[in-house]
């Protein structure tokens, strides 16, 4: 007996082969077909039956600008502003979504009292955190969504989220402009008491030091300055009367000696002669009197000038008592003059704070707006019924590719012939093709 | 036109089954699977008919479970070996016969015995077919029913491939087609 031609791997015979191919799926498919059918059946059938349960989920979406001001060119202006934007939009989520602000929003619409439960209260703070949606339609606009079950829920709860969102975003910049101005008005206030204090110091100074008038203090100058000008004056003549007798008879010799000079050159007619006798004449004319008169005039002199030293002495020691008392009060009222400029800077800033507030706020008011309010609730696409189908439909026919290959991973029976020869060495004689049913009926019925 | 189609493939599947036990020289070969409902009978009654109409006699197909005994006449091998119907017809076929016995057995290992026929029967086969239906035969029990037949020194002369269960993509599509047509004309 003649044996087989074999054809498999154990006689080191290995034919190309394609492992997977458009007849391996096919045929996959086919025999897994019933589980494609049911997930393809079943899968949307399921979805269907899940929005009914759940319910129709109604949708609302609302526009916000928010603007950055930035110091940059106008095309580099808008690419930052979508930077800044982007850059802020998980913090403008995390705001929108806290919650907090989803509490409030609750509270706001009755949704939250104080009957429920913890585990009722996280689980509606939960529902609607699930049904916000939040991104960047770019150009600085942010695009909120809220959906529930309710148009009317839908509505109320997408204009307060957005309210709330906007008090989020100002609040920061509106308490740090608050806090200016606070901390401006306790300096105001502070300042002023000082100042008042410096006030009421110099004042009591002012009744201590009753002499110590600017009027009083000038007389006083007035007075020593007379004083003083006196005792020169009699010094003056003090001396004058000392040393005028010396120079009067030095004048007279001067005079004689000329006169004599001249008549021995000249004769005693000659005019040079006769002014010069006339000259002698005068001196000898001022200086007439006795020398007890002189004498009397300069002890008069001396004891007017003794007089007159004391009263300078004792004008400048109260003078000098004077300077004293004006540093002082010069120190007061620099000090209360330092006060009152101090305080009317800070009254100055407060009044700018005041107005800047204002401004910024309103500034701020038109960067960061709700530019299109909550739109009318619609039916969200996710709860309509084609896209619910379609979805299934698609949902169920992976889950049915799925399931597919994971049983044809499974698979451990012979899926093609080749695989036969390789598994047990023989080699295949022909192929039993498929035959329809009436295919058989007719080669079955007698002929 | 299905009808030509199914006698086309017979005769050839009738042909190439008839060529490969000729090739080999078996006299008496079993025509066997792994597991029931894999096609055996359907396959037999196709050779049975083909070989019939084209003048191929000498091919005889049995239904094994209609058969008595099939023992050598002497228990000698080599010799004469006899064949035995349920009803007392017996049919004796010697060496120098030119007969070719085919016989429809059972599957190899289906239920808790490994095959149902008697031992002494099995000595009488010179070679085995096996029938594998695509997707569905084990690969694990295909070696084991391979190495079980080459135990029993019956030498499996080739396999033939069922894949009766897998219409091709193009015949579906061409059905479908002709469903949709015949719908639309209606």
């Amino acid at each position: 007996m003649n044996a087989p031609v074999r054809t498999s791997s154990r006689d080191g015979v290995e034919p190309a082969r394609r492992y997977v191919d458009a007849t391996l799926v096919a045929d996959a498919l086919w025999k897994h077909r019933l589980v494609m059918f049911l997930c393809v059946v079943l899968v949307p059938a399921a979805a269907v039956w899940a929005r009914h349960v759940l319910g129709v989920k109604y949708k609302s979406s609302a526009l916000v600008l928010v603007q950055e001001k930035v110091k940059l060119s106008q095309a580099l202006k808008e690419l930052n502003l979508d930077y800044q934007v982007s850059s802020r939009l998980p913090a403008i989520t995390s705001l929108v979504k806290s919650s907090r602000s989803v509490e409030r929003v609750l509270r706001d619409m009755g949704e939250l009292h104080d009957d429920l439960t913890p585990a009722q209260r996280a689980g509606r703070i939960a529902g609607l955190k699930a049904g916000i949606q939040v991104y960047s339609e770019g150009g600085g606009l942010i695009n909120i969504s809220l959906s529930a079950g309710s148009a009317e829920f839908v509505s109320a709860g997408l204009v307060r989220l957005t309210a709330e969102l906007m008090e989020e975003l100002l609040r920061p910049e509106r308490e740090a402009l608050a806090k200016n101005v606070a901390f401006l008005d306790e300096q105001v206030v502070r300042v002023r008491g000082e100042r008042r204090d410096l006030d009421d110091q110099l004042h009591r100074f002012r009744e201590q030091n009753p002499n110590h008038d600017p009027e009083v203090q000038k007389l006083k100058i007035e007075g020593h300055r007379t004083f003083l000008s006196q005792l020169i004056k009699a010094e003056s003549a003090l001396a004058g009367a000392t040393g005028g007798g010396a120079t009067r008879s030095a004048g007279m010799s001067r005079a004689a000696r000329r006169v004599q000079e001249l008549r021995e050159v000249y004769t005693p007619t000659h005019p040079e002669v006769l002014a010069a006798e006339a000259a002698l004449r005068r001196a000898r004319q001022r200086g007439g009197g006795g020398p007890s008169k002189a004498a009397r005039d300069k002890k008069a002199l001396k004891e007017q000038v003794e007089f007159l030293t004391r009263r300078v002495d004792a004008s400048l020691e109260e003078l000098r008592g004077f300077a004293a008392l004006a540093r002082q009060s010069n120190d007061l009222i620099a000090a209360r003059d330092a006060k009152a400029n101090l305080h009317q800077k800070l009254l100055e800033r407060h009044e700018e704070a005041v107005v800047n507030r204002a401004l910024v706020v309103q500034e701020k008011s038109t960067q960061i707006r709700v530019v299109e309010s909550a739109s009318k609730p619609q039916m969200s696409l996710k709860s309509r019924l084609f896209f619910v189908l379609l979805a299934g439909l698609v949902g169920g026919l992976v889950l049915g590719l799925v399931f597919v290959f994971a049983l044809e991973f499974l698979d451990r029976t012979v899926r093609r012939p080749w695989e036969a020869e390789q598994l047990t060495g023989v080699p295949v004689l022909g192929t039993l093709p498929h035959f329809a049913e009436e295919e058989l009926a007719a080669r079955s019925a007698p002929t | 036109m299905s009808s030509i189609r199914l006698n086309r493939e017979g005769r050839k599947l009738a042909t190439q089954v008839a060529a490969a036990i000729e090739r080999s020289g078996a006299r008496f070969v079993l025509l066997t699977s792994v597991d029931a409902n894999d096609g055996k009978s359907f396959l037999a009654d196709l050779l049975a008919e083909e070989w019939a109409s084209t003048a191929m006699e000498r091919f005889d197909v049995f239904d094994w479970s209609r058969l008595t005994t099939l023992i050598p006449a002497d228990f000698t091998p080599g010799a004469d070996r006899v064949l035995l119907t349920p009803d007392g017809h017996h049919d004796r076929i010697t060496q120098a016969d030119d007969a070719v016995v085919v016989v429809d057995g059972p599957p190899m290992l289906a239920g808790d015995e490994v095959l149902d026929i008697p031992p002494l029967w099995m000595e009488a086969f010179d070679g085995a077919v096996l029938v594998v239906m695509k997707r569905r035969t084990m690969a694990t029990k295909l070696e084991e029913a391979v190495a079980w037949l080459e135990a029993a020194n019956i030498q499996p002369l080739g396999i033939v491939w069922n894949q009766h269960h897998f219409p091709p993509v193009l015949d579906v599509l061409d059905r479908w087609r002709e469903k949709v047509a015949d719908w639309v004309a209606s």
